[in-house]
């Protein structure tokens, strides 16, 4: 039979667990707008019941002690989330750069081509006049300046996104050295019993802020975290981090060696590291190098329809442009090569006065250049597709931000909830969101069938 | 066209522009309620989109059939004011229906894991006290 006095200590002892579950309430709540901070539950136990041989006579609940409420796979998909993220950013913030050079403006490709066009139409109406020969000729500088512009920004911002990769190097290898050396103090205090919940939190937001620099696979081991890089290169084992390098590449560009000296460069795709390799290596040479194209075969058109004619002295028609042999490099270094007007071959047959190979020259506006679009299009073709990928990092990085918060959320509520009801709830959800993707669909299929009526009705 | 026909034209075209205006602020509510986890907001939010997706399809076809009033198409010859702003709308729609999706497929995914963890999770829902511990309790279930 329970005694009084066994009664009382039951009642103390869950006095004591009360306070200790308040203590953490209070603790959480203090710690509510901490970075990291992983919220901390109190262990209620029952205690052991006292056994007089015939019965057993519960004893309440004790506290058993704290533990940090930390969601591994929330906070895995975390990272995951801000590796995308951050990778997103860094294409978006160049993208950005580059944008208005690539937008119809008073000064851009489209624009500057069109107005050659237009100068070259109004030579034709008096071919001797020397101001409508000198509009020709600045139109053409014009364009050339244009597309010098055009490849200066485009390989100013690589230049820009190569100091980034020595930059994020530096600072993923002071991360690594940080997050090392927390690994055995979290190890000390579990091997002590305890719950190494503090370090931990700060261990979770140095791997957090190593994961928007670089893909980060993380692994739990007796020594504590082990990190890799996506590719599996090592970056911290134990307390030891393995620092990262970097050394200019043949093509001048820094590339990312592993401790071994291996190039890991092609292989880093996510985080702000990623995202600016990506950009630097693929993004931007594919554009200056449809750029060049288009200068290079536009120049070459516009000089073989000089070919084609005869100046007002009667000799043959020069190269109207000087532009490379080769393809790389043209936009930056295309030029204007006629240093007086009357060199302009608008003639056909070699006399003074005779406009027919301006028909020629002005031919180009509609011909298709050997790449096969004419030069219009093939301009427009690039805007569309700096305007393409601008589109899509920005969504890329908004959904990312909406996806993070999301899973912070998740985070944050995680503890106390039933398996059961969890489940129903993240299945209804998946329901919900393959209802969405129809919705996706179906506007996308709407957008096309509105726009062509916006288009119409415009006219 | 006449002056009825007119009338009906532009409160088509008006209407349209209601509804494309309104499915825009609920994409933008279903982003925000996928960013709170909010199931209820977000389920509500996805049937209207439903809803107003089936009207303006709706609306397309009668705008494409010209309502049986003309023989041109009835947005041909609107008011361009509305035609700009249909537009705009329409533009403002293809920029957040990109967002949306690629937030669809972000939450898509982590779900996926979330649904795989639970169905695999057998006995109590009891974190081990320790990260280490606690990663060993789900990471074979992965």
């Amino acid at each position: 039979m329970a005694s009084l006095s066994t009664s009382l200590l039951t009642a103390v002892q869950a006095l004591v667990a009360d306070t200790g579950a308040l203590q953490v309430t209070n603790n959480n709540i203090a710690n509510a707008s901490t970075p990291g901070y992983s919220r901390q539950v109190a262990i209620l136990q029952e205690a052991t019941p006292t056994n007089d041989g015939s019965s057993s006579v519960g004893n309440g609940v004790v506290l058993e002690g704290y533990q940090s409420v930390r969601d591994e796979l929330v906070q895995t998909q975390i990272q995951q989330e801000t590796q995308s993220q951050s990778g997103a950013n860094a294409q978006l913030a160049t993208l950005q750069q580059i944008q208005p050079t690539f937008t119809t403006s008073t000064q851009d490709i489209g624009t500057e081509m069109s107005a050659m066009f237009s100068s070259l139409s109004s030579l034709s109406t008096n071919p001797t006049s020397a101001s409508a020969g000198q509009a020709v000729l600045t139109a053409g500088k014009n364009l050339a300046t244009a597309f010098n512009t055009a490849s200066n920004t485009l390989t100013s911002q690589q230049a820009g996104l190569n100091t980034q990769v020595t930059q994020d190097v530096s600072q993923i290898n002071q991360l690594t050295q940080q997050i090392a050396a927390l690994n055995p103090q979290i190890a000390e205090l579990k091997a002590t019993g305890q719950d190494g919940g503090t370090v931990q939190d700060q261990q979770n937001q140095l791997v957090l802020s190593l994961s928007a620099l670089t893909s980060v696979a993380v692994t739990q081991t007796d020594n504590g975290e082990t990190l890799s890089t996506g590719n599996g290169t090592p970056l911290v084992v134990g307390s030891q981090s393995f620092a990262l390098q970097t050394t200019t590449g043949s093509n001048g560009m820094q590339q990312v060696l592993d401790q071994n000296g291996s190039n890991i460069t092609a292989s880093l795709t996510t985080g702000d590291l990623g995202g600016t390799v990506q950009m630097r290596d693929q993004t931007i040479p594919g554009l200056l190098n449809q750029l060049d194209t288009l200068a290079n075969q536009f120049g070459s058109a516009i000089n073989a329809a000089q070919a084609q004619g005869f100046n007002q002295d009667g000799t043959a028609g020069q190269n109207f442009f000087s532009v490379p042999s080769t393809v790389a490099g043209s936009a930056a270094s295309i030029s204007v090569a006629l240093t007086d007007p009357t060199q302009i071959a608008s003639s056909s047959d070699g006399t003074a006065g005779s406009n027919g190979n301006l028909a020629n020259l002005s031919a180009v506006q509609t011909s298709a250049l050997p790449a096969g679009q004419t030069p219009g299009d093939a301009y427009a073709n690039l805007v569309y597709q700096v305007g393409t990928l601008t589109s899509n990092a920005t969504a890329e990085s908004g959904a990312t931000t909406s996806s993070l918060l999301q899973l912070n959320d998740q985070l944050s509520s995680v503890s106390g909830v039933s398996i059961d009801e969890e489940s129903t709830n993240l299945i209804t959800f998946q329901t919900a969101y393959e209802a969405a993707a129809r919705v996706v669909s179906t506007v996308q299929a709407l957008f096309s069938v509105t726009l062509a009526m916006g288009t119409v009705a415009a006219e | 066209m006449n002056l009825e026909a007119l009338q009906k034209r532009d409160r088509v075209a008006n209407a349209y522009l209601q509804q494309l205006q309104a499915l825009a602020l609920e994409i933008s509510a279903a982003m925000d309620a996928i960013a709170a986890n909010a199931l209820p907001r977000f389920q509500d939010s996805v049937a209207k989109q439903e809803m107003l997706c089936a009207s303006l399809v709706a609306m397309a076809n009668t705008v494409s059939e010209g309502l049986g009033l003309s023989e041109q198409p009835l947005l041909s010859c609107i008011d361009p004011a509305v035609a700009l702003k249909i537009r705009a709308t329409s533009g403002a729609i293809r920029e957040l229906n990109l967002k949306y999706a690629a937030l669809l497929k972000h939450s898509g995914r982590s779900i996926a894991l979330l649904i795989s963890l639970c169905r695999s999770h057998t006995g109590q829902f009891q974190e081990a006290r320790g990260p280490r511990l606690k990663h060993q309790t789900w990471s074979c279930e992965m």
